[in-house]
Formats: C-alpha cells, structure tokens, sequence
C-alpha cells in the first residue's frame, strides 16, 4: 500500500496533519457516503487539480480501501480465534498425558520480553534517532508519564494471567462470548471514572498488594489466586465508590490531574 | 467512544448483553451431562473472565482518560508501557509460582506449541494494535462476531464442544448487542473538519 498511499495524500491541500487526517476518513469511513463527501468537499477545497485525475485517485483509494478492509477483517479474526483456540489446547492437552504444565506467568513474561523487543527494533529501524537517543527522551525523561502508564501495565498483566487461567477452566467459545462483558465494564467505567481524579490510584495498588501478602503460602495454589481475584475486585469496587465521592466533595468539575 | 450519557440504545445493547452472557453461563452450569469438578472450573473459569473483563473495561476507560491528544508513536508507546510490564510480569512470577518454577523450571513444559501461542499473542497483539489504527467500529464488530462464531464452529469440531440451544440463543444475543452498541451516534463526530458539518443532525 505504500506508493499508492504516498501518490494520494500528495492531492491533499497541505497541512500539518496532513496523512493524519486523510487516513482516518479513508479507513475510518464506516459508512461509506460519509467518507466520500469529505473527500469531494476536501478536494473542492484545492484548487487547480484536474476532475479526471480526481476521479481516478478515487477509484484507486476505494479498491485499496476495500483491500485494507478485509485484510484487517481477516487478521482480527485469525488473531482472536487462533490465540484463545491455541491456548485451549495447550491448557487441556498437557493435562491429560500426566505432563507438568507450562506455567502461565512465565509464558506472559516472555511474551512481554519479546514485545518489547519487536518494539524496540521497529524504532531502531523506523526512527532517525538512535534506540538509546528515543529511550532516554521518552522513558527516562519522562517518569510521569511512565508512572501513568505503570496502571494499564499492570492491569495488562493481570489480564494476560487471567485470559491463560479463564481458558484452562473454559472452553474457548464460552470464553469468547463472556469475554463480551467488557462492553459492559467499558461502559460501567466510563460513566464512573470519567470526571474523577486519577491520584488515589496508588491506593488501589497498596490495599491490592496487603491482601496479596496477607494471605500468606498456606492455602492452596489455586484458591489463592481465587481470593487474588476476588481482592482486586473487592479493592476496585470499594475505591471507586471512594473516588466518586471525593470528586463530589474535593474536585471542582471536570478537574484534570 | 468514553461518554457519560448513553442513548436508549445503547442502554438496551448493554442489557441484551447482560442477559445473553447469563444464558449463556447458566446454560453452562445447567449442563447435566457435566461433572461436579467440571462444575467447579467452570465456575472459576467465568470468574476469571468477569475479572479481565474488569480489568479491559477499566484500562480501556483510563487510557481514553489519560492519553487524550498524545502524540507518542504505537511503537514507542509499546515500549513505554513494555518496560513496567516486564517488570511486573516477573514479580508475578515470583509472587504466584515461585515453588512450581523451582520445581519444574522456568520454562518447564514448554512445547512447540506453547511457543507458538507466546509468539501469537505477542506479535498479533502489535499487528491488531496497528489494524485497529485503521479498523472503523464496523470493523471491529463484523471482527467479534465472526470470531465467536468461528470460535463456537472449531471448537464444535475439534473439541468436545456441543453448542446447546440456550447457548445459541445466548451468543446470538450477545452479537445482536455488541453490533447494536456499536452503531455510531449521529451527534458526535470524532473530529469536525469543516464547521458545517459539525452540526449536523
């Protein structure tokens, strides 16, 4: 899709966020009529283009359009049905032969290493400035930022551990179907969260690691991950309600952190 | 996407879902022909998913919150959040499974196979990440839907997985919503380009 990409954006009337914008109209357009009358009325905009040459442009962004659809269709499918198919079998197959299974931590460690390196070779080979120059400018010069970002990684974390012990105890077309209720907790969140402050999170993590070291060696393998469960639920609940009445009571509206 | 008010739509999608992952959950526990530990992890097993449910709905809903006009690339954003992950990944270790690591190895039991589901989940993880850039809502719906089908389908034919009645009717329910609650507004636009079309109804 490269030159193609390159040869339309060249029609655009020049702006900062030149591909920026154009992207999200070609591939974003939903409905398809929305995305064709921005595109005539951006082209109205630039003067001195020829009409044919438009049109033809148009034609070749539409079938390249089509193309990145179903391309991205395919690989979303083949991503979300291949992983938890996968993982179902490497939970259940082991189990059965008597075998010592793989340990879940473990697998979403090497995963995150290997993204992380993905990751940073991409920038080496993307970027104009070497790994360690966008290293430092970006983790070591920024640590509030880091510090946000230390929230939905360990969130991701947990989730990852979650996903390999949900899929040793469901089969994959259950999970997949329940796994939907995060529209729900997406929306639930989102009308609870969005004008509150975000600087108690810390205290999230404290009573979140309490309840963990509480608990102690004695009980068994998996109960214990069974109350850690249940602690992070219990501590999101009990927090949120805390944080919705401090922003009522302490936070002027709409207050930013 | 995050708002605080919800259209009558979108309240009765987040209802049909609620009542078709029930059906679904109860159709599971109901199943006669399963055992009392079958029961049992399957209990868990829904547990869990409510969990990382949670724990989605909740990032998802923070990242919106926080990140609102950053510019940082998806490369470098990765990284940034990768280095905490590592991290906590492996105090995760050694918090859940010091024992079992000492005793089978870190990378005891590691077939093939689990190779290959590490290798998935992290490289498609950064190749969804990049599609979603470019999937519209549309997409990411037809994206759900037909992957819980074909999930049902496969595991209907390579596992022992029988589809009962309520299941169906669950699952369906489930699609309905999700593509339901991903019809888009007409009032809000992501990003008004020209004045006039700002408003428009």
């Amino acid at each position: 899709m490269g030159s193609d990409e390159q040869d339309y954006s060249v029609e655009l009337p020049s702006g900062g966020d030149n591909v920026e914008e154009q992207m999200i109209p070609v591939s974003k357009s939903g409905d398809m009529t929305d995305g064709a009358k921005k595109r005539t009325r951006r082209s109205e905009r630039k003067p001195g283009s020829t009409t044919r040459r438009r049109g033809k442009k148009r034609d070749d962004a539409a079938s390249q359009n089509i193309l990145i659809k179903y391309g991205a269709l395919l690989l979303l499918v083949a991503q979300m049905v291949g992983l938890v198919l996968l993982m179902r079998i490497t939970r259940t197959t082991n189990q059965t032969e008597g075998a010592e299974l793989y340990l879940a931590s473990t697998a979403v460690f090497i995963m995150e290493v290997m993204k992380l390196g993905i990751c940073c070779c991409v920038i080496t080979y993307q970027s104009d400035k070497s790994l360690l120059q966008e290293l430092n400018e970006h983790v070591m010069q920024s640590p509030i930022e880091m510090m946000k970002l230390t929230v939905p990684s360990f969130l991701y974390t947990v989730q990852n551990n979650l996903l390999y012990f949900a899929l040793t105890n469901l089969d994959a077309a259950t999970y997949q179907v329940c796994y939907q209720l995060k529209i729900l907790t997406t929306a639930v969140f989102s009308m609870i969260l969005l004008q509150v402050s975000l600087f108690l999170f810390p205290f999230l993590f404290f009573h979140f690691f309490l309840f963990h070291s509480k608990l102690g060696t004695k009980i068994s393998e998996q109960k214990l991950y069974f109350q850690y469960l249940f602690s992070l639920l219990l501590t999101t609940t009990f927090h949120l309600k805390y944080y919705v009445w401090f922003s009522e009571n302490f936070l002027p509206k709409n207050g930013q952190l | 996407m995050v708002q605080r008010k919800f259209s009558p739509k979108k309240w009765a999608a987040l209802v049909l879902l609620t009542v078709g992952v029930s059906i679904v959950q109860i159709s599971g526990s109901r199943d006669s022909s399963k055992s009392e530990t079958e029961k049992h992890s399957q209990f868990i097993g829904l547990i869990a998913v409510l969990c990382a449910a949670c724990t989605s709905g909740f990032s998802g809903v923070y990242f919106e919150k926080i990140l609102k006009g950053a510019t940082t690339s998806l490369w470098l954003r990765n990284v940034q959040m990768g280095i905490p992950s590592v991290i906590i990944a492996f105090i995760t270790i050694y918090a859940k499974d010091a024992a079992a690591v000492s005793r089978q190895g870190f990378l005891g039991g590691y077939t093939p196979l689990v190779w290959t589901v590490v290798t998935v989940q992290a490289v498609g993880g950064l190749i969804v990440a990049v599609v979603v850039k470019y999937a519209d809502n549309v997409l990411k719906v037809f994206a759900t839907s037909f992957s819980i089908v074909v999930s049902c389908l496969l595991s209907a034919i390579f596992f022992d997985f029988h589809a009962s009645l309520a299941f169906i009717a669950g699952a369906s329910l489930v699609v309905t919503s999700t593509a339901l609650y991903a019809q888009p507004e007409r009032k809000r636009r992501r990003k008004p380009i020209l004045p006039e079309s700002a408003p428009r109804k």
